[in-house]
């Protein structure tokens, strides 16, 4: 299923770089008005060296430090710049996942109409999502607390440390099976072209309660690969990569950013791939769906017409 | 004391007004025996118990018995003072701290913390009753004098808060004449916080500091006993200590003295006896769960004992601090005199305690350590070395933490950056973790950038502007000062002033003119010109090159051949700006293309400068202070200026925000 996915990434490698070139365009914009308050300071100053030759913490926070960066200089740009990447990436999923539906590149209008047509179902699933992330955020804090309680009550850090790294990868197995099951809703909304986002999010959850270890793997190995991949390009950033050498953190840092994307794409496209290679006959298990007719998922290929015949 | 460094937050503010009668005292206890008798004319000349010459003139000699309640967290204790009244006038009032009445909602420490916060503790947190703390003087009565017990009242002298119970007082019937001593007889009853601003204790773990009725001291011919405030620490007399702890049998103890006996008692509680000499504070410490680590230093003075009592889950750790201790020992033992005491207790507080940490007392400091911390992250290491150095500059050279914190905590600072350095290296002392490194130095300019005009290093810890203006200043902007200073007359005259300092002054109350003095006779030079700005004076240091220009000689005429590099000539100017109110002499290097490099002198009296030079070269860049001398210098990033941009610097912050912004990007994005 991975190996189908990553060749349908491969295939429509479009998809790839015009997600890839939307973060770096607007990561540019957002940053530019940081950039004219650091250049005025550094570019004619000696004591920039100490943040060229090598980079020293004091100088930096002594940089930070300054009126300048007190009006927001550092993050009024990424956050009003991340909500459009937000927005964007609301308007492309319905696109890419058409793309991948269908394996077939789509032009921008087309494209763009695809996310357009999604554009406000995708919306009212984030709020679902946003919904569904309470309970986890609850039990996040159930963890914390457990933690804190149990630092109060002993010096040995052991047992609290355990319980909060047990906490952490409880909740991040949490988060990750959350975006499953809004991922594989976002694909059967695409696939079956639904309307309705309950139902939608309804037959993700079956699909996803009922071939978890199946789909989870999907998830979990694109994940880990961005997980180990990132930290050896830490590593090697910290190790190979000469303090002065800024095109080289460039590149390496693009890599990483660009691995990210790959990722979580490849985990799209496998999801998909899943979806169309497995989800028919595994909807047939369960209960049927209440107001979704069977033969919709049995036969996609068939007009809806001769469905109703 | 160490500001603290690693983010520990405590809920703490006034919102329950609470019973403040605990530190009452009582007025039924029947008088005691008393007997008032004269004592050596000259308390240096006692021997001590040991056999050893005094060090210091032992103006208190306190014995104390106190037995731990680990369940009610309290003490219950009698204490017995002999004060020998060395004044040269008869005494007939004394007035005694009784510190831990400072954790109780009304008290001036716990206002002082609800308006400006204090380490640990933001003014806006809210009062916690785990963190109630009292003494209550039982009973108190004088030899050869009888009951004082009904003439026991608070005092207020610093803010006349009446609901402050930090300070008592109690007035003889009759004064006790020049020479002669005093005995006074007390119990008393403590009730400890959970742990908060240095003292309490966390679920098992005791720091029981400032936890006895203390006399103030005489001193300049008043008595100075000031009430305890959020930003102040201590100030007593030096003496002997004879302490009796008793506490559960399974805990293991720590204390400012030696240990001379231990028993066992019947109720499965052990008695363990101390002794110290030539302090000024007991400060002791319990819990089951230490591991003593023992190890030993040998110093000009002979063997020093280390005992490093590792809380759970450190031991780890226990490498990091030794080296930190030992190696501080060296270099004091070295630069600034020899280390007279034959012990050294290090505490490392546990998981949650980390209140109790970063605090000084004589031969025993509590240090500071995460079990996660990383090797290139000295938090353990600048700590340990931060409150070893106060065993000089506070335990020896006791100099009046309430009036002049800058002549502890900062001259401490500023022997922190330069033993740090000395230790881990230049630039890299504080953090070398990940390609990214910190040096102390920097670490205190920050400091001092945050607050850098409020207030003089001389002013009271009280009075400062704030809480943060009060750490900024007396820690920061001291080390800062000192810094400049080295700048001036050269590191090592000021380490030979330092070494002085601490030879004229060791086992006395000096004051800051000692100190400026040392200075003075150590560089031969009158410096009062920068004393008067930095150490009494608020005003700020900040030079700037302004501009930088080469125009061709020829600049009027019409069509001027092309410039050549050595043949065209140029008048070069360079401005200089002295933006701030500081005058201070400095030096400019003006490099020029072709290789020279002219350095200036300039007496930084009037507002700017400008430098006109006629060559066959362009100047290339000016800056202000090349050396990098002047660490008071406000803004270092004006200090410089380039004809050509260089923008390195700004390209490889422009990578990291693109690639941080796009890391945002992508977490939003898995919300999609």
């Amino acid at each position: 299923m991975l190996r189908a996915g990553w060749g349908l990434v491969w295939r429509r490698q479009r998809v790839l770089w015009g997600v890839y070139s939307v973060s770096l365009v607007l990561a540019l914009f957002a940053i530019q008005p940081l950039v004219a308050t650091l250049q005025p300071v550094l570019d004619h100053s000696l004591a920039a060296d100490r943040l060229y030759h090598s980079f020293d913490l004091a100088t930096f926070a002594d940089l930070l430090s300054r009126p300048e960066f007190a009006r927001g200089a550092v993050t009024r740009g990424p956050v009003l710049f991340g909500v459009i990447f937000l927005a964007l990436m609301l308007l492309f999923t319905g696109g890419i996942l058409k793309v991948y539906i269908e394996d077939r590149s789509l032009a921008t209008g087309e494209f763009l109409g695809a996310g357009g047509e999604y554009f406000w179902r995708f919306f009212r699933l984030l709020m679902f999502l946003l919904i569904a992330l309470a309970p986890v955020r609850l039990i996040h804090l159930g963890f914390r607390a457990w933690s804190d309680g149990l630092a109060n009550r002993w010096a040995q850090p052991a047992s609290s440390v355990s319980v909060r790294v047990g906490g952490t990868l409880a909740v991040l197995f949490l988060l990750m099976a959350v975006r499953l099951w809004f991922d594989m809703a976002e694909v059967l909304a695409v696939a079956e072209e639904e309307y309705a986002m309950r139902r939608s999010m309804v037959g993700g959850l079956r699909l996803t309660w009922n071939n978890f270890g199946a789909l989870f793997r999907i998830y979990l190995l694109p994940s880990l690969l961005v997980w180990i991949g990132s930290a050896l390009a830490f590593w090697a950033w910290v190790r190979l990569v000469p303090h002065q050498a800024v095109a080289a953190s460039l590149v390496l840092s693009q890599g990483v950013i660009f691995l990210w994307i790959l990722t979580r794409l490849w985990q799209r496209s496998s999801e998909v791939v899943w979806y169309q290679q497995r989800a028919p006959e595994t909807l047939l298990q369960p209960s049927p769906l209440p107001e979704t007719p069977i033969e919709a998922f049995l036969r996609p290929e068939v007009p809806p017409a001769e469905v109703s015949l | 004391m160490m500001r603290h460094r690693m983010s520990v937050v405590f809920a703490l503010s006034i919102l329950v007004v609470f019973n403040t009668s605990g530190a009452s005292a009582r007025r039924n206890t029947p008088p005691k025996v008393a007997i008032l008798h004269h004592a050596a004319s000259d308390a240096t000349s006692v021997a001590s118990a040991t056999g050893c010459k005094a060090l210091s003139v032992r103006v208190v000699s306190y014995g104390i018995d106190a037995r731990l309640d680990a369940d009610k967290k309290a003490i219950e204790a009698t204490e017995t003072l002999t004060y020998h009244n060395l004044t040269g006038q008869p005494l007939q009032t004394f007035p005694f701290h009784l510190y831990l009445n400072a954790f109780q909602p009304q008290s001036t420490f716990m206002s002082e913390v609800r308006q400006s916060g204090t380490r640990g503790t933001g003014s806006e947190a809210g009062w916690d009753p785990k963190h109630y703390g009292a003494i209550e003087v039982q009973s108190l009565a004088a030899d050869g004098v009888g009951d004082l017990t009904p003439q026991m009242q608070f005092i207020q002298p610093d803010d006349h808060n009446p609901d402050d119970h930090t300070v008592f007082q109690v007035t003889l019937p009759k004064p006790v004449p020049p020479n002669a001593d005093i005995t006074f007889r007390m119990t008393f009853h403590d009730q400890l916080p959970e742990v908060v601003e240095r003292t309490g204790y966390k679920r098992d773990f005791f720091m029981v500091a400032q936890w006895f009725p203390k006399v103030g001291v005489w001193w300049h011919g008043a008595w100075n006993c000031h009430q305890f405030h959020a930003t102040t620490e201590f100030f007593a007399d030096f003496g002997v200590f004879d302490v009796k702890v008793t506490v559960p049998r399974n805990y293991v103890l720590g204390a400012a003295g030696d240990e001379i006996g231990s028993d066992d008692n019947p109720d499965g509680t052990r008695t363990v006896t101390y002794h110290a000499e030539d302090t000024h504070d007991f400060s002791w410490t319990a819990s089951p769960e230490f591991t003593d680590v023992e190890d030993s230093w040998t110093g000009t003075a002979g063997p020093v004992k280390i005992h490093l009592l590792m809380s759970p889950g450190h031991l780890g750790l226990k490498g990091r601090y030794l080296q930190s201790l030992k190696g501080t020992l060296d270099y004091f033992d070295r630069w600034y005199g020899a280390y007279p005491y034959d012990r050294i207790t290090v505490v490392d507080p546990p998981r949650g305690a980390l209140n109790a940490g970063g605090m000084e007392y004589p031969t025993l400091i509590t240090g500071g350590a995460a079990w996660w911390e990383p090797p290139g992250l000295r938090l353990t290491e600048v700590v340990t070395e931060h409150e070893f150095g106060h065993q000089y500059w506070y335990g020896m050279v006791a100099t009046n933490e309430f009036e002049e914190a800058w002549l502890d905590e900062g001259i401490n600072s500023y022997v922190e950056v330069k033993i740090m350095a000395a230790l881990y290296g230049q630039g890299r002392s504080l953090i070398d973790l990940w390609g990214a490194t910190a040096d102390d130095e920097g670490e205190q300019r920050l400091s001092y950038l945050s607050t850098p005009d409020a207030d003089p290093l001389t002013r009271f810890a009280f009075q400062f502007m704030s809480s943060a203006a009060y750490g900024d200043t007396t820690y920061g902007k001291t080390a800062a000062v000192l810094l400049t200073l080295e700048g001036i007359i050269g590191e090592e005259t000021l380490r030979n002033a330092l070494h002085t300092y601490f030879e004229r002054t060791k086992f006395t109350h000096p004051t800051g003119t000692d100190f400026l003095k040392a200075v003075g006779d150590a560089s031969g030079q009158d410096l009062s010109w920068y004393f008067n700005q930095a150490v009494s004076g608020t005003n700020v240091l900040d030079y700037e090159v302004l501009g930088i220009r080469s125009d061709r000689a020829d600049w009027y005429r019409k069509n001027p051949p092309p410039g050549k590099k050595g043949q065209t000539l140029y008048r070069d100017t360079v401005l200089v700006h002295r933006k701030g109110d500081f005058l201070f002499p400095t030096e400019t290097d003006i490099r020029f293309d072709d290789g020279e490099t002219v350095r200036e002198k300039w007496d930084g009296r009037d507002r700017w400068v400008r430098y006109t030079y006629l060559k066959r070269a362009k100047v290339i860049s000016a800056e202000v202070d090349p050396d990098h001398k002047v660490r008071l210098d406000r803004d270092f990033f004006n200090n410089s200026q380039t004809a050509v941009a260089h923008p390195g610097a700004t390209r490889k912050l422009e990578v990291y925000a693109v690639f941080v912004t796009q890391l945002f990007f992508q977490l939003l994005a898995w919300l999609v």
